[in-house]
């Protein structure tokens, strides 16, 4: 698969000095369904608007299938965009808004009529071809702002937060029907959101951004197992962050002491020196508590803590230790058996709790820990 | 039964008491006067008297008598060039204050600034017209200067053309407010919607953003159609001979004619014609209404 897409060192400032996207490179390869994420002001939707013609770089050049197109006007770029709130043309009905730019772009009416046809019976809304938008469900009104992004087979598909709009439920039926649908299509997506969990679902390639920066970018599973920042590991899903002091560094095997804790990391691909700071980060899920006596996995990590308080979530339960830090340390413990629940520990009974070292995430650069701080 | 009243009952009678003062003032002030108009246009006339009657006369003579159908006529005429005039200079106007003035304290000051006229007096207004139009005014002044005439130009003032043009800058910003409210309510999504599936800016406008204005562009000509109809002061400061406009005939009935009864009956035809307008403006705004929701 060739590239699709190249961003090349893009720059752009708005008046009052805020630079919202700071020196931006990346290759998109066809048939990719990538998604920027990050807080809002992130930079990630004006990356978007640039690569649709919204907005104009400061500098830096964007490449779509080997034409620089960085100067073009929206209209003259083969990409199309849904946007946040679907705009839907008002005063159209559901066919005509399909059809529209078809029908403008110069097709004649037996090519528009046909292609929009097809385009309803793939959303199911062939009942609905000459209803206004106002009378569709928001559902509804997104499978047709897909629809008209799509008929005119354009080169990437760009989604601005495409799920913002919807409920829930909807969400998670409509991340799975948009999934299946590049699946079906190979199209290129291009997708901006500010939802952790929409982007490890659908995402090949996830993009971090902070302040304008790209922060790491990989497939969903790099980004969650093997965060480049605190900043990426905090903000996709949760985690327990904590300062350590390195005391013994042998093989692919760091020891660092966290208060009263000593704790190993294995296979972080760091060498840091004995006596620096690091960071230490270790996934909740990943942590169990040793009950009725059991013993630790040979080589695991033993952290005793003081049972808190829990949070029942249905499947799961969301329990707060204290290890000593200022922070509480909290462990995702399933409720995988009826008796679970009832089996939980009473509030300020000390646990043993263990994790394996090869699940202890090391950061060397205490710097950019501050960055956690923010969130 | 209970002499204790409802909390609904109680609830009823102090919403009347609250209401009494305003009803009897509309009821005094408006809804009388409209009832006592309708009942003279009505009666006939016997110099310098008018005797309660029910008869059609009055009517008639508005519609056989040129003097006064040709000025109904005429009023309707330049209230229509006065509402074209005022679109043709406020909608780029405001189109231009709300998709291209980017900062939105600038835009707002734009706005105030074509508002603000509205606080000073029309006279006022119109009568500055008298002196830009007039042959020792600002406009001849400026010719001469630039050496385009030689002696002052006439057919500036005094015509249907300055009354036009008085008009349609006071009736300006009844044309601008309701366009720059419909404006400013059209999503920029929408517009770039357009774009982006390959339409470039000037069909978008034709496509998207002129219809989805045509609420505004109802509401204002509304405005300044009635306004300029009814208008009573332009003819008198800057208009000329042929220039009188029916507001000007029902004043002289009622003034110097001494004949009440026909004044009446013009000024229910009057009534009657801005209530048409109103209805048949309104019928076309709900149609053209869209949910941008």
């Amino acid at each position: 698969m060739g590239n699709i897409i190249e961003l090349q060192g893009l720059n752009k400032s708005f008046p009052g000095g805020v630079k919202a996207v700071d020196d931006v490179s990346l290759t998109i390869k066809e048939g990719e369904f990538l998604t920027m994420l990050g807080p809002s002001g992130c930079g990630k939707t004006t990356t978007l608007r640039i690569i649709g013609g919204f907005e104009f770089p400061d500098s830096g050049r964007v490449i779509l299938d080997g034409d620089d197109i960085t100067d073009q006007p929206p209209y003259r770029r083969p990409l199309n965009m849904m946007f946040q709130d679907f705009a839907l043309f008002p005063h159209m009905t559901v066919e005509q808004n399909i059809g529209y730019g078809l029908k403008l772009g110069g097709s004649n009416r037996a090519e528009v009529s046909e292609a929009v046809a097809t385009s309803l019976k793939t959303i199911e809304l062939v009942d609905k071809a000459n209803n206004r938008p106002h009378e569709l469900s928001i559902g509804q009104r997104q499978r047709v702002a897909l629809a008209r992004a799509l008929v005119r087979r354009p080169k990437v598909l760009l989604l601005d937060e495409p799920m913002s709009a919807l409920d829930a439920k909807l969400r998670e039926t409509m991340q799975v029907e948009l999934k299946h649908l590049h699946k079906k299509l190979g199209l290129t997506f291009i997708m901006v959101t500010h939802d952790q969990t929409e982007s490890l679902v659908m995402s090949d390639r996830i993009m971090v951004m902070d302040r304008g920066r790209i922060v790491q970018v990989g497939s969903p599973t790099e980004l969650y197992d093997q965060p480049s920042t605190p900043y990426v590991a905090n903000f996709l899903g949760t985690s327990n962050m904590m300062l350590a002091k390195v005391s013994e560094v042998s093989g692919d095997t760091v020891v660092a002491q966290s208060g009263s804790n000593s704790i190993r990391a294995k296979g972080s691909g760091k060498n840091p020196s004995v006596g620096g700071q690091v960071m230490l980060s270790i996934r909740p899920e990943k942590i169990r508590m040793l009950t009725g006596g059991a013993a630790a996995p040979d080589g695991f990590n033993v952290i005793s803590g003081t049972f808190r308080e829990h949070f029942f979530h249905g499947g799961s339960a969301q329990i707060a230790f204290d290890i000593g830090g200022d922070k509480p340390f909290v462990v995702h413990h399933q409720l995988d058996s009826a008796a679970a629940q009832s089996q939980l520990p009473a509030p300020g009974s000390e646990v043993q709790l263990t994790v394996d070292p090869a699940s202890v995430t090391l950061f060397e650069n205490v710097e950019a820990c501050e960055a956690e701080d923010r969130l | 039964m209970s002499s204790q009243r409802s909390y609904a009952q109680r609830r009823r009678m102090g919403a009347i008491a609250l209401l009494s003062g305003p009803m009897a003032w509309w009821g005094v002030v408006l809804l009388t006067p409209y009832v006592i108009m309708f009942m003279i246009s009505f009666y006939s006339r016997q110099f310098p008297l008018h005797i309660p009657d029910f008869q059609f006369g009055n009517y008639g003579i508005l519609f056989t008598d040129p003097q006064y159908y040709i000025v109904l006529l005429r009023s309707l005429k330049i209230a229509a060039f006065v509402s074209i005039l005022a679109f043709l200079i406020s909608y780029p106007l405001t189109y231009y204050l709300v998709f291209k003035v980017k900062s939105s304290r600038v835009r707002l000051m734009l706005y105030v600034a074509t508002i603000i006229p509205l606080w000073v007096s029309y006279l006022l207004r119109a009568y500055t017209w008298k002196t830009i139009l007039g042959s020792e005014g600002i406009l001849n002044s400026l010719l001469m200067w630039i050496g385009i005439t030689d002696e002052p130009v006439t057919f500036f003032l005094y015509n249907q053309t300055a009354m036009v043009i008085t008009m349609a800058y006071i009736f300006t910003p009844f044309m601008v407010m309701p366009l720059f409210a419909t404006l400013e309510k059209i999503p920029r999504s929408l517009i770039e919607g357009s774009k982006d599936l390959g339409v470039g800016p000037y069909r978008t406008f034709l496509k998207i953003t002129l219809p989805l204005s045509v609420p505004g562009i109802l509401a204002g000509f509304t405005f300044t159609f009635c306004l300029a109809a009814g208008d009573f002061i332009s003819p008198i400061l800057v208009g000329g001979p042929y220039s009188n406009m029916i507001a000007n005939v029902v004043a002289t009935q009622f003034g110097m004619a001494m004949n009440w009864p026909l004044g009446s009956a013009i000024a229910v035809v009057i009534l009657i014609i801005v209530v048409a307008i109103l209805t048949i403006s309104d019928r076309f705004e709900r149609v053209g209404r869209l949910n941008l929701g």
